[in-house]
């Protein structure tokens, strides 16, 4: 009764519509991670924050989710949920299979999760209980962990884990580019990884003047590393770690 | 991309339907490796190990053969024993002619989401870990070539090698390549915690408090919790997937009294020292003693030791060093996570909830020769 056997006209039907559909190229994000303009090194290296307390880290890895490319046309990736990692070395790429043969003046990705996507089980992209992101499903995902020591100065070192999640902490990234039509996209995204902790070029200017905020080793209650309202000032503070440009 | 796949799909159909009857599989077959939808899809498979049903029964063979050890005496299963969730229930395990090892032997599920292996990582894949006991001179103290020979003066098993892998020939790689793939199989997914993530198991209050606290980083005066999830993780429970995170150390010496450097040893990185592998905490019930050297007999003691024993040393990991449920006092040098005594209780019901009795009974990963 039902004309099911027209269900075996669609895949055509699928390949003509293709025919009007943009060319598409891969692109390449290759992303760095840098304290202060050096390549991170985990442990051996001892670093100080803006207000001159130092720190080691030995583990650092973020959520960068809902990547989305502009320029006359827009593209969004799908399901774009990509966990960048120290995995055995400061470097780590995504690739995007397919791209618009557009140009693109616009880069815009999220550090976090989003509010829809948080507390859901499904594992999409690189969202996966076991990879050292999730606390449990009520709670969603760490958008950012950075683990490391606290070198207080005259007293025993301290433990300093910071697992940035939540809501609250979620943070929209816009970076200009310059990506001309071309056969292949690849970017150099730099993450500056001290910018989390306060940018260091902003010492001397008054704290009401300064874009980021001088983060203080001495607030490593997990409170304030975790969800509480100082871990925002963290947040805002990784929403500017980033710079681009053409690899 | 989105647009060809109706189209591909259609095509394949016609391509598997019209050649599927010409198949040639009279001797092996492909093995169904169920992958249980509530682990991880990051898993590893190697391409050139594909799972036969030949290959895993020749590795469970193999798994089970006493004629790999130098005087016929131990096999892979007589540390790893299926009761104990493929361990050995005394603390260091005893190679050929009564010798003590050096380490616990570590427990086998869910392999194929480990990264490494050994207590100390000096192995990246099941294959390069299979051939390592059989020439260690504190276990099975073989040689390789000894190993082949036995194995080739055996009618079952040079028929087995063949159907196996479609050629005659008993080599080492063979031996490593089976013995992986039976060891793939072992999948434990069907303790009361599974069927309570598949909807199929209420646990009790008890149980519920214990995951709870299991999966929560204490954070004093806001929320309480045993700190356990961080390190074993997800609905796996095991270690860490990036870069050598799998590795830790927990506190179990200072640097002064540490007899083994673990992790340090393979790596050379004086930061590793004293890590050992995270591991996978299913059937941990069942497969005391604990620890790389087996040091604790009891569950009750591993959480009295994250709980109030926890050893200062410079590689202490930072998880460990900055929880505790009560505010931590620049005066107070000691490293205590300040359980109280029912929530102690309440992890330890979480951990019973992780014994998989199908996959301790599982009469697939038994002997398979005839006493």
């Amino acid at each position: 009764m039902k004309k099911y056997w027209l269900l075996l006209l669609l895949p055509f039907v699928g390949f003509s519509c293709d025919q009007e559909v943009k060319e598409t190229v891969p692109m390449t994000l290759n992303f760095e991670f840098l304290y202060d303009n050096e390549p991170l090194v985990l442990e051996a290296q001892t670093y100080t924050n803006a207000l001159g307390q130092s720190i080691t880290i030995s583990d650092f890895r973020f959520y960068l989710s809902n990547l989305r490319l502009e320029g006359e046309e827009m593209f969004t990736e799908k399901e774009s949920y990509h966990l960048l990692a120290y995995d055995l070395s400061a470097e780590d790429s995504i690739v995007i299979e397919a791209v618009p043969k557009e140009r693109y003046t616009q880069l815009t990705f999220a550090v976090g999760i989003d509010p829809e996507r948080n507390l859901s089980t499904d594992n999409v992209g690189d969202l996966d209980p076991n990879n050292g992101m999730a606390w449990d499903w009520n709670t969603g995902y760490k958008f950012l962990l950075l683990e490391g020591r606290y070198l207080k100065e005259g007293t025993q070192e301290e433990g300093m884990n910071y697992h940035i999640g939540g809501n609250d902490n979620y943070r929209v990234v816009t970076l200009p580019i310059t990506l001309e039509e071309a056969d292949t996209y690849q970017l150099k995204v730099k993450v500056h990884v001290d910018k989390i902790f306060g940018d260091k070029a902003e010492v001397g200017v008054t704290e009401a003047e300064r874009q980021t905020f001088f983060i203080d080793f001495e607030r490593n209650s997990p409170e304030d590393t975790m969800f509480g309202p100082y871990s925002q000032n963290v947040a805002n503070n990784y929403a500017l770690m980033f710079s681009v440009v053409n690899d | 991309m989105k647009h060809f796949a109706p189209f591909s799909l259609f095509f394949s159909i016609i391509l598997l339907w019209s050649c599927d009857p010409d198949e040639p599989s009279p001797v092996n077959s492909p093995y169904e490796l169920s992958i249980p939808p509530h682990f991880s899809q990051q898993y590893i498979l190697p391409e050139n190990n594909s799972l036969t049903t030949e290959g895993v029964k020749l590795g469970r063979m193999l798994f089970y053969e006493k004629g790999l050890s130098r005087d016929g005496s131990q096999s892979c299963a007589s540390c790893h024993q299926q009761e104990f969730g493929f361990s050995d229930p005394r603390p260091l395990s005893i190679g050929v002619r009564g010798l003590t090892g050096r380490r616990h032997a570590m427990a086998l599920s869910n392999l194929m989401w480990e990264r490494r292996f050994f207590w100390d990582g000096r192995a990246e894949t099941l294959e390069a870990q299979a051939l390592l006991p059989i020439q260690d001179p504190l276990e099975m103290d073989h040689t390789l070539e000894g190993a082949v020979a036995f194995l080739q003066g055996e009618e079952k098993y040079t028929k087995q090698f063949e159907k196996a892998f479609g050629t005659a020939g008993v080599t080492s790689e063979r031996i490593a390549f089976a013995l992986a793939q039976f060891q793939r199989t072992l999948i434990s997914d069907n303790s009361p915690y599974d069927r309570y993530l598949r909807g199929e198991y209420e646990p009790t209050d008890l149980e519920l408090k214990g995951i709870a606290l299991f999966e929560t980083h204490p954070i004093p005066g806001v929320v309480r919790g045993g700190n356990c999830g961080d390190c074993h993780l997800g609905t796996l429970k095991n270690g860490d997937p990036i870069g050598w995170k799998a590795f830790r150390n927990n506190g179990l010496d200072t640097d002064a009294n540490r007899t083994d450097d673990g992790l340090m040893e393979v790596t050379g990185n004086d930061f590793d020292r004293g890590k050992f592998k995270v591991p996978s905490l299913r059937n941990i019930a069942v497969t005391a003693p604990y620890m790389h050297d087996g040091r604790f007999q009891t569950l009750e003691e591993v959480l009295d030791h994250y709980n109030e024993h926890i050893q200062y040393s410079q590689t202490l990991d930072p998880l460990i060093l900055e929880a505790s449920n009560q505010p931590i006092f620049s005066e107070d040098t000691t490293i205590q996570l300040y359980l109280r005594e029912d929530e102690k209780q309440a992890i330890l019901a979480f951990l019973h909830m992780l014994t998989d009795t199908t996959f301790l009974t599982n009469p697939s990963f038994t002997n398979p020769h005839t006493p």
